[in-house]
């Protein structure tokens, strides 16, 4: 008491003689004001920018031929589209007379040149875009309003992959892609940024705040907001005490620990989704692995993960905000992609006891368990701050059954270096706690766990000839149902192998004021894949 | 020669060296930790190892550690800090902005905690052994003790409704006149500002409260006493002048340390300053913004240092050598 008296105290003296008069917010208007806590903004580049946050301001300042409502594609900049007999060649009917912020034409031209600039340099400065050009050759414009996208082979992806592509202003970036195109990752795309799609971005201060404007020219149907400004949060209680005080109208990615006090502010309404972010516990999945073998072979996976009880770990993890998940597609994509027949083992200690006792793990005068003449007893690898929970949860599941675990945490560098590596070899790591998101279409969520991402952005090690192949048969495979089939095989294979145990999917967990309304949730922190989180909103009273 | 610039001179060269060593000392430090900038930035979904290397090699980062050093070292001669490996911009833009923004909330939040601290002290040692004196140095001890980010957080509970609960303006304040302007900057700094003087304030206090003790138990305060001098010309001619050598020490090495300390009241504030950038840069390996940023943080603990020798110089004549 004494404490907190002296500081009250203290405060009362100092904010008499700094403070000349309270701030006269314009709270009036229509500016939607946004606050968000922990998105950093890597860079505003569309080719180099690779955070949910810089990629939705995207995906409300560029135009794109596609987008999503809901999980499904439907137009945008191009208002129809339809694909040749042979399933190699798309044309895309683009809104005609349509004009970028600065006033000059939005045309085919643009696109062609967004398109063929990204196949140019793909080895390179566009590495960042190029993926979402797999499989397609070339671009170009029979007139204004028409692009022709010509595909090597059927791609049952396109779309989805046109639908994360930005079409950029050539006017504006032109200049960058001389000579080498290095210029291309070098270029700042500082406020104001010509702009084409529902907002254009008119003020960006680093670490503190994004403005996006209504954009008088867009094509398509305008906002009902004047302008929407996000503010930047680092930590989040600042962010909800900001929302109660009136400081900013939505607070996104509210911590999970004041919800049900938020919910009981009559003055507020939070929404809770379940997110496309999934969270593992990995095994290095790699045949050469020196040490701890035994963790290669699927029994062991299959006994640590019945060991492992899921919805306590959830509901603890989460503070009762998360869903478990049996695979790494989680329900909230939707489109049916998560294989409903696919099922981890349920919860059940003596079971995985009985199951490691069966294989002659014995265990050791300390309770530890003994495989091929050393203890079961692993280093686990995590980004530090973010999973002890998950870790202490697991840690004390797998006590009971004879394996011990030890914390090894540091920063997001390290831990990709130390899960790689050395030397991207997948040597050094026994498990690890990961989280990925999966995108709308499942590809690149499969992928991630491919032959060809060893080295890159596979963190197990993991490669297995036959799930590759499918991989790229999903890819081609025009068919829905049978495209269905296919990923349903590929989860039931990553279910036998287990190079990931699928933990949960945490929840979105977003708070506004009731004086708003029109928000539309999405499994994204912020919406990167549509234009609809701020398309409808408006003051409600 | 004159002694006195012999001791500038000297002291010009012990900090030029500090100085060098701890550039260098820096550069060495992030290239020992595991990861680099090149294993975040290149991992997009086609990256392959080619191109891995060609951004190594664009970042220069393929080299060995001995060319990189000379080729930084001969960068840094010429005033140039590079550029941000995380968005391509220059390093001394980054820097500057950031320094820009977590100056003025620190010097206010001193200023006041220098203030403050040196009243408490020099009232706690004048009226020592009383109630007063007690009550000064346990709230003193107190706030000394407390955490930084903690007593954040609590005034952020305790005066979010009052005060903004983060930022460093209002966005959304429309068109501000210059006036309307600085009143939102002063009223969102108030804040931050008064954690980095709460956090201070004891030191300050107790210090002062120390070294007034001593100076007021020397003979020439008593002579002073003896004369018949009241006791606030007793304060502040005899005895404040001498106990300022300490004090000013203490408040030079703070100045240096306190910029680079702040990273937790930025994080509890969302103060877009020095401490958030040197985090983000840390987590992104980006060794130029690193690397400047050290060098700022290094050139102000020892420009502070080298002042603070400066006016001991002047403070106290006997200082020779």
């Amino acid at each position: 008491m004494l404490r907190k008296m002296l500081i009250v105290a203290a405060v009362a003296t100092v904010a008499g003689t700094t403070a000349c008069g309270a701030s006269s917010t314009a709270s009036g208007g229509q500016t939607l004001r946004v606050g968000i806590t922990d998105s950093p903004i890597d860079s505003l580049n569309p080719f180099v920018a690779q955070y949910v946050l810089p990629l939705s301001v995207m995906r409300n300042v560029y135009p794109y031929l596609v987008g999503y409502k809901g999980e499904h594609v439907g137009p945008d900049f191009a208002s129809s589209w339809e694909t040749s007999k042979d399933g190699t060649t798309m044309t895309f009917h683009l809104h005609p007379g349509a004009k970028w912020s600065d006033g000059q034409p939005l045309t085919s031209a643009d696109a062609v040149w967004t398109i063929q600039t990204t196949l140019k340099f793909a080895k390179s400065s566009t590495a960042g875009l190029a993926f979402l050009l797999n499989g397609v050759t070339s671009a170009s414009a029979p007139d204004d309003h028409t692009l022709v996208i010509k595909l090597a082979a059927p791609l049952s992806t396109a779309i989805a992959q046109f639908a994360m592509l930005p079409i950029l202003p050539q006017h504006v970036y032109a200049s960058a892609a001389a000579g080498d195109g290095s210029g291309l990752r070098r270029f700042a795309n500082s406020a104001p940024v010509v702009s084409g799609g529902p907002f254009a971005l008119s003020e960006y201060r680093k670490d503190e705040f994004l403005l996006l404007k209504r954009n008088a020219n867009y094509y398509g149907q305008r906002p009902k907001v004047d302008a929407v400004g996000i503010r930047l949060y680092s930590s989040g209680d600042a962010m909800v005490s900001a929302l109660r005080n009136n400081e900013i109208d939505q607070a996104k990615v509210v911590p999970a620990t004041v919800v049900d006090k938020l919910k009981g502010d009559g003055k507020l309404r939070v929404s809770k989704v379940p997110s496309a972010d999934v969270f593992v516990l990995g095994f290095n999945s790699n045949s050469a692995k020196p040490e701890h073998r035994e963790l290669l072979d699927p029994r062991v996976r299959k006994a640590i993960a019945s060991a492992i009880n899921r919805p306590q770990l959830t509901a603890t993890a989460t503070v009762g905000t998360g869903t478990v998940i049996d695979t790494l597609l989680p329900p909230s994509i939707g489109g049916g992609w998560t294989a409903t027949g696919v099922k981890l083992p349920a919860f059940d200690a003596d079971g995985a006891n009985r199951q490691l006792d069966a294989l002659g793990f014995k265990r050791g005068a300390d309770g530890v368990r003994i495989a091929s003449g050393h203890p079961m007893s692993y280093k686990v690898r995590f980004v530090a701050g973010e999973r002890e929970r998950q870790f202490e949860s697991i840690r004390n599941d797998l006590g009971r059954i004879g394996v011990k675990l030890e914390a090894a945490p540091s920063d997001a560098s390290s831990f990709v270096s130390a899960v790689h590596g050395p030397n991207d070899k997948y040597l050094d790591t026994d498990l690890f706690l990961n989280n990925w998101m999966s995108l709308y279409d499942p590809t690149l969520q499969l992928s991630v766990l491919s032959c060809g991402q060893l080295g890159n952005l596979n963190d197990a090690g993991y490669c297995n000839k036959t799930y590759d192949g499918l991989l790229q048969r999903q890819a081609t495979e025009l068919d829905p149902a049978k495209r269905k089939a296919i990923v349903d095989q590929m989860q039931q294979i990553l279910n036998d192998d287990l190079p990931w145990i699928p933990l949960y999917a945490r929840a979105i967990l977003d708070a506004h004021a009731s004086t708003w309304d029109g928000f539309v949730t999405s499994p994204y922190t912020t919406d990167f894949l549509s234009t609809n989180a701020f398309a409808g909103v408006q003051r409600s009273g | 020669m004159n002694r006195g610039l012999d001791l500038v001179l000297r002291r010009t060269a012990v900090a030029l060296i500090t100085i060098f060593c701890a550039i260098s000392l820096n550069f060495l430090l992030f290239r020992v930790v595991p990861g680099d900038a090149v294993s975040n930035l290149a991992r997009v979904p086609n990256s392959t190892v080619a191109q891995q290397q060609a951004l190594r090699h664009e970042f220069g980062l393929d080299r060995s550690i001995g060319v990189q050093y000379v080729a930084y070292l001969r960068e840094l001669a010429h005033g140039n800090l590079g550029r941000s490996f995380a968005n391509g911009q220059p390093v001394s833009k980054n820097l500057g902005e950031a320094l820009g923004n977590t100056l003025p909330m620190v010097l206010l939040g001193t200023v006041v905690a220098i203030l403050a601290g040196i009243a408490t002290g020099v009232l706690g040692a004048v009226r020592r052994g009383t109630r007063t004196d007690r009550a000064l140095t346990v709230s003193s001890l107190t706030v000394y003790a407390l955490p930084a980010q903690w007593v954040g957080l609590l005034l952020l509970f305790l005066l979010g409704g009052v005060f903004p609960s983060g930022g460093r303006v209002d966005e959304f304040l429309i068109e501000p006149s210059p006036w309307q302007h600085t009143v939102d900057v002063l009223w969102h700094m108030t804040l931050p500002s008064l954690v980095v003087g709460l956090t201070l304030f004891g030191q300050y206090a107790l210090l002062t409260r120390t070294a007034m003790l001593e100076t007021l138990a020397e003979d020439y305060v008593l002579t002073a006493r003896a004369k018949g001098l009241s006791t606030l010309r007793i304060v502040r001619h005899h005895a404040l002048r001498n106990a300022m050598l300490p004090i000013s020490t203490l408040i030079a090495l703070s100045l240096g340390s306190v910029v680079g300390g702040v990273v937790l009241i930025e994080t509890v504030f969302s103060w877009p300053g020095i401490g958030r950038a040197i985090y983000s840069a840390v987590t992104s390996r980006d060794y130029p913004m690193l690397q400047g940023a050290f060098l700022v943080l290094t050139v102000v603990v020892v420009v502070c240092n080298y002042v603070s020798d400066l006016i001991y110089l002047r403070l106290d004549p006997r200082i020779t050598v």
